[in-house]
């Protein structure tokens, strides 16, 4: 490779050359993908965190959350529909309602949050899941119908503890407890027949 | 290569960027988020820091406001006024160009009735893609037409890279592209980052419709380079029906 210090140098004299010029600044841009690219590494921190301004009052903690968790569900939104990210975003203002939360209410774990998302989108299409926060802050998706209940909790990087209730016709209930990795969860879901409880046929 | 818009567009961040030949005043840049505090009610100050070291003596002192950053509450738009110019910008998901274009136009038009007309001295586009493929194990090719190459002593298989040029277009207009690998977002994906600013500094016309229409030209060339860039197999991506859950 060839450097060129003489800007003046013809069309033709450039191609393939490196001409040193002053630097040119780049536009300003805020997503997480740019600050890679600026920096030349990966940030330390979560995006969310990065955008968050310190929390001074519970609202603001609240406020703070709320946006956290949409920041990178937005980042990802090209793999979910309009549709379910809004039911997505309407469940977090549930749970993370400023106007009614109360001292028992939990923050959402970021980790945890990060693991549900990675898990609707790399695993199937979760059927629509009530969605709760355990006492850890770690986010739950339930699914309850008439005779079963599945609740799936997403621990950090991509971890979940299953716990599965059912009654067999003429049996005793059956309680099934179970953990599982983000790559296993298909599989884990299958072994205790509760697939069809969470998820779509897939497509 | 394709006319129409992407189905799933792997944009996370589309910039537009307008520069003047003279700084703003303190005094606008918060007239500004006066103007925009209902629409954009985050705000986050910049201020100017100067570090001296005096022996084992480090100072620290501040200086005043440089940039207020103000944002939706859903932090998906973002408008940064700062002493150089004003940056409008949308990340994902984006929802096209219409809709950042107008937005952009609508805060332009705000701002010059707060400062009056100021002569620009730069524009510029910039949009970052993460290209998500479902895959581990991939080679950078197949996907990007921009990238890094290592000689043949060293061993191609790699898990982090960062590569970018700016190139000269001519005519004052330059781009500036960027690539390399993200985060693992996905789990069973691998990510690639692209990131292409192209901005021009000269020829800026002096009417805000003419400014538009270049402002228009440069999007027309960052997306000529952003399908330069990328193969089929990408395009594919972005366009695969039911995908998106």
């Amino acid at each position: 490779m060839i450097a060129t210090f003489d800007s003046s140098v013809s069309e033709g004299e450039r191609q393939g050359h490196l001409v040193m010029n002053r630097p040119l600044a780049r536009s300003p841009s805020f997503s997480l993908e740019a600050q890679i690219l600026n920096e030349g590494r990966i940030p330390r921190i979560s995006p969310g965190r990065v955008m968050s301004p310190k929390a001074e009052t519970v609202r603001q903690a609240i406020f703070n959350n709320r946006s956290q968790l949409k920041i990178y569900t937005a980042s990802v939104a090209m793999h979910l529909s309009r549709k379910r990210r809004d039911d997505i975003f309407k469940q977090i203002d549930e749970l993370l309602d400023i106007d009614n939360w109360s001292d028992e209410d939990v923050f959402i774990s970021f980790d945890s949050y990060r693991t549900l998302i990675r898990a609707i989108i790399s695993v199937g299409l979760f059927k629509r899941a009530a969605l709760t926060v355990a006492t850890s802050g770690n986010i739950q998706a339930n699914w309850f119908l008439s005779d079963r209940r599945l609740t799936i909790e997403c621990l950090s990087q991509d971890n979940f503890v299953l716990l599965a209730y059912y009654r067999p016709i003429g049996e005793a209930p059956r309680v099934i407890n179970r953990q599982s990795a983000l790559e296993d969860l298909r599989s884990t879901l299958d072994e205790i027949k509760a697939t069809s409880w969470c998820m779509y046929e897939a497509v | 290569m394709p006319s129409n818009a992407y189905a799933r567009p792997p944009i996370t961040e589309a910039v537009i960027d307008i520069q003047f030949e003279n700084q703003i005043s303190l005094a606008d840049l918060q007239k500004v988020q006066n103007q925009f505090q209902r629409d954009y009610p985050v705000a986050e100050t910049r201020n100017q820091l100067q570090v001296s070291q005096d022996h084992s003596t480090v100072t620290v002192q501040a200086f005043e406001t440089d940039a207020i950053k103000l944002s939706t509450n859903d932090n998906s738009d973002i408008i940064l006024v700062y002493r150089e110019g004003l940056t409008n910008s949308r990340l994902a998901p984006y929802q096209g160009w219409d809709m950042l274009r107008t937005r952009a136009h609508e805060v332009y038009t705000q701002c010059k009735r707060i400062w009056g007309y100021r002569p620009i001295k730069r524009i510029g586009v910039r949009f970052i893609n993460r290209i998500d493929i479902p895959s581990f194990n991939i080679k950078i090719n197949d996907w990007v037409l921009f990238g890094v190459s290592l000689p043949n002593t060293i061993s191609s298989s790699f898990t982090r890279y960062v590569a970018g040029v700016t190139t000269d277009l001519g005519q004052g207009t330059f781009a500036s592209i960027h690539t390399g690998t993200a985060d693992q977002v996905l789990a069973e994906y691998a990510s690639i980052l692209l990131d292409i600013d192209v901005f021009t500094t000269e020829g800026i016309p002096p009417r805000d419709d003419a400014a538009w229409e270049k402002i228009d030209s440069l999007r027309s060339i960052k997306n000529h380079l952003f399908e330069q860039c990328i193969t089929d197999r990408t395009r594919a991506l972005f366009d695969k029906p039911g995908a998106a859950l």
